[in-house]
Order: structure tokens, then C-alpha cells, then sequence
């Protein structure tokens, strides 16, 4: 192929999800995944589709979201960008929220796996032990006697 | 209906989302199941902002929360401890920081913040034994000491090895005022440094010499028996915070990028007065050497409390107050009203 005057321009790299469905996005795009980073300065082709394996297209498209957002981010004061992200993550349902940590993780994408980690710890905060089972479908597997004696050893982590 | 799927995370991520948590929050979930049971043991920052019965509950819990932590690095330590009752202070208890502070300081701690908060007087005499490792951890970015301590040291310049630090933050007690000097001298990328004065000795002068500092934050609540003197050398500042009494300023070199000074003035009280200190004139001519040192400033909040800085510098006749040829906003208070007196024209000069 022949190279043109506009090579200084951002290149495009295509993603494909586990499920077959390809994303073009710009490199400075693609390029916040350490992972992806990675593998393409060990590809030969940067033209052929880029295996994202683990994430589904629902889920890739909801981080390529975010990693638009953040690779332009002369447009968006700080506190703009902080506010996007709040709904952002606001937004998701906590299934999402679980595929999202899971995709975030595996793309090593720093600032998403922050925001979403942050995100689940604000559910947690000021919750009962019942609550917080309640709210995430925990199983309670302790008899009552084994749960006061954790309760007892840490007297501390439960008074508020 | 979809499960929620949160609780199929592997442990890796359910500690990552542990560790942003307080660590009594944390520790908390070791009831809800099995699988949950010492996940919270693994985290790697440790902080805890809470109110404790005494200083005995403290020191207990405390031991037990870092007898429990695993996880080979401790990246924050942030201890932030109210009391409700008193206690009589004690070797135990002055020493308690010691193992605690040896254990966080071999995980390669980033940050460390330690604060001690009780009303005024409560454990006037206490003093917590500050060992010297937290002074020669390498791995430190922000150090913040808001306790009554004291440090044990040979000769200063031996033991202070904190290349990478940008924030410092103390509650400079007399028992170590002599190493604030050294200790901000040998800190070659300090950014941000914040002095609470608490100080009943004699000796009081300071030699701030940081190249890279951005913040400065001077609080002056105790007037000692002399005037307290500072030689700030400090040619990138940027922004500067006095508060408390009124001290003894001598910049080096004016920092030519100051974007923002406040300046907030309080009179002492008739029994920390000095007999042979004429408060009228004296104490009034300390704020001559700040202003010349700031006079690039671009914003400058003058605020004082039962005190008339401005009529003294009304009176002045002009050779002894700098020009603020940069001054864009300039605020001043009398209380917490606005001041609507005269001002200065070399104030106003160039607004």
C-alpha cells in the first residue's frame, strides 16, 4: 500500500470482541489499554482485526466509550471529565459494572479499572454486613455462632 | 431474572475494591461469607478516620488491624484517631507509634498521614515517640505528622533519606523544631509544605530552602516567648498561606510566579503578651518583611482578627511598603466582614 502525506495522522486499529464484533477506533483510542499496547508493538499487520477475547461487543463498546473520552482531554476541564465519569458509571447496571472490572482488568486500562473499583466501594460503604449481602446476592455460609465469633474478634470494624 | 454477578469477581479484583475502602469497612465484610472471610487481609493502604473510647481501645485495635494485614506492601497509612475520654499518659502509650510505624515503613509506603485530633488541653503533656525509619523511607511521597511527637536522633543529617517526597506536612513540636531545616533542605522535590507551629522554646528561626516548592503553608497558634523568624527561600512558589500570629518574614528571593497569597492575622492574647513588646508598633511592622517578599503576588486575602493591619499601614509613609505591580484581586476582611476603611494606595496602586 502506498504510504500518504497524512501517515503523521493517527492510525486506525480495528478490535474484535469475543463475539465477533469489530470496532475501528484511532490508535491514541486503543493505545490507553497497557494490554493492546502491547500486542501491537508485537503485531506485524496493525490492518488485521486486534482479539479482544474476554469482552463481549456490548461491553467493548461501552470501554471504547470511555477511552474516547479520555484521549481527548485538551476539550474538558478536570472537573468536567470527573463529572462524565460519575455518569458514566452511574449509568450501569452492576452486571455491567462486573464485565465492565473484568474488562478493565484484562485491558490493564488504568483510569476505567480506578473508577469502576471506586464505584462498587461506594456500594459497600455504609452498609450492614445484611445489607451488603442483600445488595450483592451473597450467600451467608457461616453458622450463627462462627459469625458472632468473627464479630467478636474484630469489635472494632463493626461499631459505627 | 439476571444474578447479580459482582460476587463472582476473582479475590484479586475484590481486594482491589477492599483496598479503596476504610479498613473498618473492609474488615466488616469478613462476616459475609466464607469465601469473604480474610479477603480484607490482603489490602494494601490502611485507612482509618475514627473515634475511639481511649487511648487503650486505640492502641488495641490498631495492633490488631496490622497484626492482621498480609499483603506485603502498605501503600497509604492514614491514621486519623479522636478520643471521647481521657487517660493517663504513659510509656506504653507515647511509644505506641513505634512498631506500628516500623512495620508500615518496610512495605514501601507511599503516603503516610497520621493525625491526632481532641480539644485543646486534653493531653497537653502527651507526646508520641515518632521513630526516625519514617524519616529514611525512600519509597515516601507525602509524609503528614499532625501529632504532638518527638524524634530521636544522633546527628540529623545521618538519618534523612526521602528523595522522592512533594508533600510534607507537620506539627512542629519543639522536640524536633531544630531538624526542620535539614529536613527540608535535603528534600530535593518538595512541592507542597505545610508548618502548624506548636511551640513553647526559645529557639525560633527557620531557614526554608526548597527550590521545587509550589505551597507553602505557615499556621502560627501559639505566641512562644520571642518572635518566631523565617528565611524562606523558595523561587517557585506559587501559593502562600499565613495564618495565627504574625511572624518574622525574609524571603531570599521574591518568587516572581505567586499566584495567590492569604494572610490571616490574629492579635495574641494580654497573657502571651510580652511585657516589653510594644504590640501597637512592633507587632504591626512583622507583616513589612511578608510583604516585600510577596509583593509579585497576582491575588492577595488580607484578613485580621481584632487587629487593625490596615490603619497601621495607612500610616505608614509609603517608603516601607512594596509596590504590587502585579495585583489583580485584592480582598480584605476585618473579622468576617468585609474591610471598608481606607486602603493603602500602594494597595491600590495598580488595580
Amino acid at each position: 500500500m502506498a504510504s500518504t502525506s497524512t501517515s503523521t495522522l493517527s492510525r486506525k486499529l480495528i478490535l474484535k470482541s469475543s463475539d465477533g464484533e469489530k470496532f475501528e477506533v484511532d490508535e491514541n483510542v486503543a493505545m490507553q489499554s497497557q494490554t493492546i499496547k502491547h500486542m501491537i508493538e508485537d503485531l506485524d499487520d496493525i490492518n488485521s482485526p486486534i482479539p479482544v477475547s474476554i469482552v463481549t461487543g456490548t461491553i467493548l463498546s461501552k470501554v471504547i466509550e470511555y477511552c474516547k473520552k479520555h484521549a481527548t482531554e485538551d476539550s474538558d476541564s478536570d472537573e468536567q471529565l470527573k463529572q462524565w465519569d460519575k455518569e458514566y458509571a452511574n449509568n450501569m447496571d452492576l452486571n455491567t459494572l462486573y464485565y465492565l472490572l473484568l474488562a478493565a482488568n484484562y485491558m490493564e486500562i488504568k483510569g476505567l479499572l480506578e473508577l469502576i473499583t471506586q464505584c462498587v466501594a461506594d456500594m459497600i460503604k455504609g452498609k450492614s454486613p445484611e445489607e451488603i449481602r442483600a445488595h450483592f446476592n451473597i450467600k451467608n455460609d457461616f453458622t450463627p455462632q462462627e459469625e458472632a465469633n468473627i464479630r467478636n474478634e474484630n469489635p472494632w470494624a463493626f461499631e459505627n | 431474572m439476571e444474578e447479580d454477578r459482582i460476587r463472582d469477581l476473582p479475590d484479586s479484583l475484590l481486594i482491589t475494591i477492599l483496598s479503596f475502602l476504610p479498613i473498618n469497612t473492609a474488615a466488616s465484610t469478613s462476616v459475609l461469607s466464607r469465601r469473604w472471610q480474610y479477603l480484607w487481609t490482603h489490602v494494601n493502604h490502611f485507612s482509618l478516620e475514627t473515634a475511639f473510647d481511649n487511648l487503650h481501645t486505640f492502641i488495641t485495635s490498631v495492633d490488631h488491624i496490622l497484626s492482621k494485614l498480609t499483603s506485603p506492601k502498605i501503600y497509604t497509612f492514614n491514621l486519623q484517631f479522636f478520643l471521647r475520654q481521657s487517660t493517663e499518659s504513659s510509656a506504653q502509650l507515647s511509644s505506641c507509634f513505634v512498631p506500628w510505624l516500623h512495620q508500615i515503613c518496610r512495605r514501601d509506603p507511599k503516603i503516610i498521614n497520621v493525625g491526632f485530633h481532641h480539644s485543646h488541653g486534653f493531653y497537653s503533656s502527651l507526646l508520641f515517640h515518632i521513630p526516625t525509619c519514617v524519616f529514611e523511607t525512600r519509597s515516601l511521597i507525602e509524609l503528614d505528622l499532625y501529632l504532638p511527637g518527638y524524634i530521636e536522633f544522633k546527628a540529623p543529617t545521618t538519618f534523612i533519606n526521602l528523595p522522592n517526597l512533594k508533600k510534607l506536612s507537620l506539627l512542629v513540636c519543639d522536640s524536633y523544631c531544630y531538624l526542620i531545616d535539614t529536613l527540608i533542605k535535603s528534600l530535593p522535590f518538595l512541592e507542597d509544605l505545610k508548618l502548624s507551629m506548636n511551640l513553647t522554646v526559645d529557639v525560633h528561626c527557620f531557614a526554608i530552602s526548597a527550590s521545587n516548592l509550589k505551597n507553602l503553608f505557615i499556621g502560627m497558634n501559639d505566641w512562644g516567648s520571642k518572635v518566631c523568624r523565617f528565611v524562606i527561600d523558595a523561587p517557585k512558589l506559587e501559593h502562600c498561606e499565613i495564618h495565627g500570629y504574625l511572624a518574622f518574614y525574609e524571603f531570599f528571593t521574591t518568587p516572581i510566579d505567586l499566584q495567590m497569597v492569604l494572610i490571616s492575622v490574629e492579635e495574641p492574647s494580654d497573657d502571651e503578651k510580652d511585657d516589653d513588646f510594644d504590640m501597637d508598633y512592633e507587632y504591626y511592622s512583622l507583616i513589612l518583611g511578608l510583604l516585600q517578599g510577596i509583593s509579585c503576588v497576582r491575588s492577595l486575602v488580607l484578613i485580621s482578627y481584632g487587629v487593625d493591619i490596615m490603619s497601621y499601614l495607612n500610616g505608614l509613609d509609603g517608603i516601607d511598603v512594596p509596590i504590587f505591580s502585579n495585583l489583580i484581586d485584592l480582598s480584605l476582611y476585618n473579622d468576617t466582614r468585609p474591610y471598608e476603611g481606607p486602603i493603602t494606595r500602594l494597595l491600590l496602586r495598580q488595580q
